[in-house]
């Protein structure tokens, strides 16, 4: 009674075999070889079912049976709207995507020494070898993944040699166009960042509504000994947009993972961060907040590995759920028997706003290792009427009183951001996430 | 599925021109080995039953065939071979048991002794042959008439089957379905025996019910039902399960508990399990697959599950709550300890679907040795279910760096007026404290039966007194071995 048996494999083998000649790099064997092992991989498990456990909150039905065209390079066309989204005062490089391709007109990539910071398709013609060897060490962790690697149009890579210390923030631009409704936009990324470095990227995932489009980016990171990799992301999607995002991380001895992220569109969303503490000391720190209203459905799924002791973990999310959004956390925490004196912390607080919003938790506990402290908490409720009362009788009205409130209930998983900008940023969109509501 | 031969024989011989092709043989003790239809008509026509019953149980039998065994919980243990199962056998005949305590394994024994159980009952527990057993019989007797009065049902369920066909068509099934998953659907089909209770409106049941006292039942077997109907206004306690180890041929045990609450109605469901373990090796041992549920159906009805679970070599079961009637209250109270090679993956499920619902959860989880222990359980609040209460709390401790403790809540809300908490921790026993336990003159194993009574203080308070004393030690007991 598996899931695959109601899937039909075939749709995607087809569609694959008569468009693998057009994917980018095609003349390359070898990394034809990559995509069609990739492409009988995926086939051969299929899409997530409800069945599976990973994918109870969130269904994928409409992928069984719709094709979602790989998308289309296209021309420049709205160049106003890196502007317009882009933080103020953070200098660093800027890299684009429009459609699933990098777009180096909008792009605003500078050179540093040790510093590679490319887009994968040419990245992979410029350096074959150092592709091939990339590949051949990536592990995908499920079918989706595979899917992603067999039908990727393109990513980015950044690799940063030891002891650099990148002084301005990165900043990647998905942004998807009119024309890539009923298209995929399917990219992968490989961040390396080796000892004693480090970096900060942000990035953003932005589409137009009513277009319905399937975006899925999968990305890998390996942070170095003692290295230092902050990811903060703004997912501010279409109406219609499928948005898939799924970053591995593999952290080395004392290494030190920050991923923070804001999910406020799409009709299905779903977030995957699957760090892996490889060396003693390591630290990952996992933060965010998902905000949905009519028809958004958020899918927070988190799985960190402790391997090795001494690691520290902390993992806070906060859901604000308005009428007819959905959402779902599932974390996991796993500690190895040899991953003694692990902390690991989990936190997860929904606040449900209206009637027909709906809010699941799944915080796990796995652990193998007895000389551990690790502890998790949820939280369901409704904003507190004595709260918005007293608000209100300091003179706002019921909508901006509860904006407050939402806005501070959000804001405590931001806290700690040291780049002001891209705090407030944060602060900013889940307030206005509030005040756009009815 | 193709019957044994050895299965057909024995029903050819047996049969009749019975409506079923089937005549009973009150004499026969064993139905044949592996599990079909005749087997089931045997079980049925043995126990005198109505042939409602009869169809109720084939429907099911056949329902269990199109069903696969749940590979989803964390357990790693041999799938049972199900046509390699008695499904049937009375209870032992006097000739066949021991005579005398000094049959019995003395490690059994020694056990008894630590829980401070008196040498006649030990007699009993152990199933030696007397022929008076003690007060307990007479006990019973009053028992029964005191209940009698009442107007409280306290029978087997065969007898309910026959005596009161009314309540049993009603309520059996009516909370786990015949077809309610894989281990439910077999007992449905072959339950041998069990308890049927019955409190009228508006009475306190005056005492403590336990199969305990219904001696003539000793021995349920492996395939227990259990259906407890509390009418408006009622009250009810039961124990189920005893502190004694028990021992048992059968490896597979899979029950089924049933119980309903009308308005304003109690009940106090309070088990200790301490089925054999299995060695220190996790040879054989009990597998414990148990399917428990309680309706709330009622306005302000309450059920309250009290569990001390520390035998079987695998415990699967989690007993539930389906809060229907508005103001109704689910509370779950456990503890589970593993130890060696055990394993168990227990919790419970709070299904909020009336108005002002509660539901209070407290876990306890004790791994030592090599042991997995896993708590898994649900909140759900449907979309009508205003002002829902819940507060979870599971803790676990683990003893030793070869075992493992997990925790896997859902939480699940679909009403806006909810307020849901979880909280859970994992960590061990400090050295501080068992470093003062040690200087205060007490061995490492007292320190550690000290410590972890404190840890699972909470859920050993809602026992009844019955068990409460046994049940500490029993503790103690369960974690011999896994320190030092």
């Amino acid at each position: 009674m598996t899931e695959k048996n109601h899937f039909d494999g075939r749709n995607y083998a087809n569609y694959f075999n008569a468009h693998r000649h057009i994917l980018p790099n095609a003349e390359l064997a070898w990394l034809n070889d990559v995509r069609a092992k990739a492409i009988s991989s995926f086939i051969e498990v299929g899409l997530p079912g409800p069945k599976v456990e990973e994918w109870k909150y969130t269904n994928l039905n409409l992928l069984k049976t719709t094709i979602y065209e790989t998308s289309e390079k296209i021309a420049t066309e709205n160049t106003d709207i890196i502007q317009k989204y882009a933080l103020e005062g953070v200098l660093g490089s800027k890299v684009v995507f429009v459609d699933g391709y990098f777009n180096s007109e909008l792009s605003d990539v500078q050179k540093q020494q040790g510093v590679v910071l490319t887009s994968l398709n040419e990245f992979i013609s410029a350096n074959p070898e150092h592709a091939e060897q990339v590949f051949q060490e990536s592990k995908n962790q499920d079918s989706l993944g595979e899917l992603n690697t067999a039908l990727m149009t393109g990513g980015f890579v950044l690799i940063i040699d030891e002891n650099i210390k990148l002084a301005e923030p990165i900043q990647i631009f998905h942004i998807a166009s009119e024309k890539s409704q009923a298209k995929s936009l399917r990219l992968k990324n490989f961040i390396n960042i080796k000892s004693t470095s480090s970096a900060q990227i942000i990035e953003y995932f932005i589409s137009p509504d009513n277009i319905d489009c399937w975006r899925q980016n999968v990305t890998e990171v390996i942070v170095g000994e003692k290295a230092k990799l902050e990811i903060y992301q703004f997912q501010q999607e279409g109406n219609e947009t499928i948005h898939m995002n799924q970053t591995l991380a593999d952290v080395k001895e004392s290494g030190n993972f920050k991923h923070y992220s804001l999910n406020i569109g799409g009709k299905i969303s779903r977030t995957e961060i699957k760090p892996t503490i490889n060396g003693l000391y390591g630290n990952v720190d996992l933060r965010g907040a998902f905000l949905g209203r009519n028809g958004n459905s958020h899918d927070v799924f988190t799985h960190m590995k402790h391997m090795k002791p001494e690691g520290d973990s902390n993992q806070s999310y906060r859901g604000v759920l308005d009428k007819g959004g959905k959402s779902a956390f599932q974390g996991k925490v796993y500690v190895a028997k040899d991953a003694q004196l692990t902390n690991a912390n989990q936190s997860n607080k929904n606040l449900l706003l209206d009637r027909g919003a709906e809010a699941n938790s799944k915080p796990e506990l796995l652990i193998y290792a007895d000389d551990v402290k690790c502890s998790h908490g949820t939280t369901v409720g409704e904003l507190d009427n004595e709260a918005i009362f007293y608000l209100k009788s300091r003179g706002l009205d019921q909508k901006a009183a509860k904006a407050l409130l939402v806005e501070a209930f959000v804001a405590e998983v931001f806290e700690d951001i040291k780049l002001q900008s891209v705090k407030s940023r944060y602060l900013e969109l889940a307030g206005s996430w509030l005040e756009s509501g009815d | 599925m193709v019957s044994t031969l050895e299965t057909r024989q024995t029903v050819e011989e047996v049969s009749g021109d019975y409506k079923y092709g089937f005549v009973t043989d009150i004499e026969m003790v064993k139905a044949p080995k592996g599990l079909n239809e005749d087997v089931i008509k045997f079980i049925s026509a043995k126990k005198k039953e109505p042939e409602w019953l009869l169809e109720w149980r084939l429907k099911a039998y056949k329902k269990w065939l199109t069903m696969e065994e749940p590979d989803w919980p964390m357990l790693d243990y041999k799938k049972p071979d199900f046509q390699d199962i008695y499904y049937y056998a009375a209870p032992k005949s006097a000739d066949d048991r021991p005579k005398s305590l000094d049959e019995v394994d003395p490690e059994l024994l020694k056990t008894y002794e630590k829980l401070g159980i008196s040498l006649q009952e030990q007699e009993v527990l152990s199933g030696v042959a007397v022929d008076i057993v003690f007060d307990s019989v007479s006990v019973a007797t009053t028992f029964r008439e005191a209940l009698k009065k009442r107007g409280v049902i306290f029978c087997s369920i065969s007898e309910a089957a026959q005596d009161y066909p009314e309540l049993m068509k009603k309520y059996l099934g009516s909370v786990v379905p015949a077809a309610d998953n894989f281990y439910a659907t077999l007992n449905s089909a072959v339950f041998t025996d069990g308890t049927f209770v019955y409190i009228p409106k508006g009475v306190r049941c005056p005492m403590e019910l336990s199969t305990y006292f219904r001696i003539n039942e000793a021995n349920t077997g492996q395939f227990e039902r259990t259906l407890i109907i509390a009418d408006e206004g009622s009250y009810v306690s039961y124990l189920e399960g005893c502190t004694a180890p028990m021992r048992d041929e059968n490896q597979l045990h899979a029950a089924v508990v049933e119980l309903i609450i009308l308005d304003d109605a109690e009940i106090k469901y309070s088990t200790v399990q301490n089925w054999y373990p299995g060695n220190k090796d996790g040879v054989g041992g009990i597998f414990n697959f148990v399917t428990k549920r309680a309706a709330c159906r009622g306005k302000n009805s309450k059920v309250s599950w009290t569990q001390v679970e520390t035998g079987s070599a695998i415990t699967w079961k989690y007993p539930s709550c389906l809060l229907i009637g508005d103001g109704s209250v689910g509370e779950f109270y456990s503890v589970a300890i593993t130890n060696n090679y055990q394993q168990a993956d227990t919790g419970t499920k709070m299904i909020h679907i009336g108005k002002n619902t509660s539901s209070t959860i407290i876990s306890k989880g004790i791994s030592a040795g090599k042991a997995q222990n896993i708590y898994r359980g649900l909140v759900k609040v449907m979309p009508n279910a205003e002002n829902t209460r819940n507060f979870t709390q599971c803790d676990s401790l683990l003893i030793g760096d070869e075992c493992g403790a997990h925790t896997v809540p859902y939480i699940e809300a679909k009403n806006p007026t909810a307020q849901l908490e979880h909280e859970a921790t994992t960590s061990k026993i400090s050295e501080e404290q068992l470093f003062y336990c040690l200087q205060r003159g007490l061995d490492v194993e007292e320190a550690v039966s000290l410590i972890v009574n404190g840890f699972c203080k909470e859920v050993m308070m809602q026992l009844p007194m019955e068990f409460a004393v046994e049940a500490q030690k029993l503790l103690g007991i369960s974690l011999e071995g896994s320190v030092g």
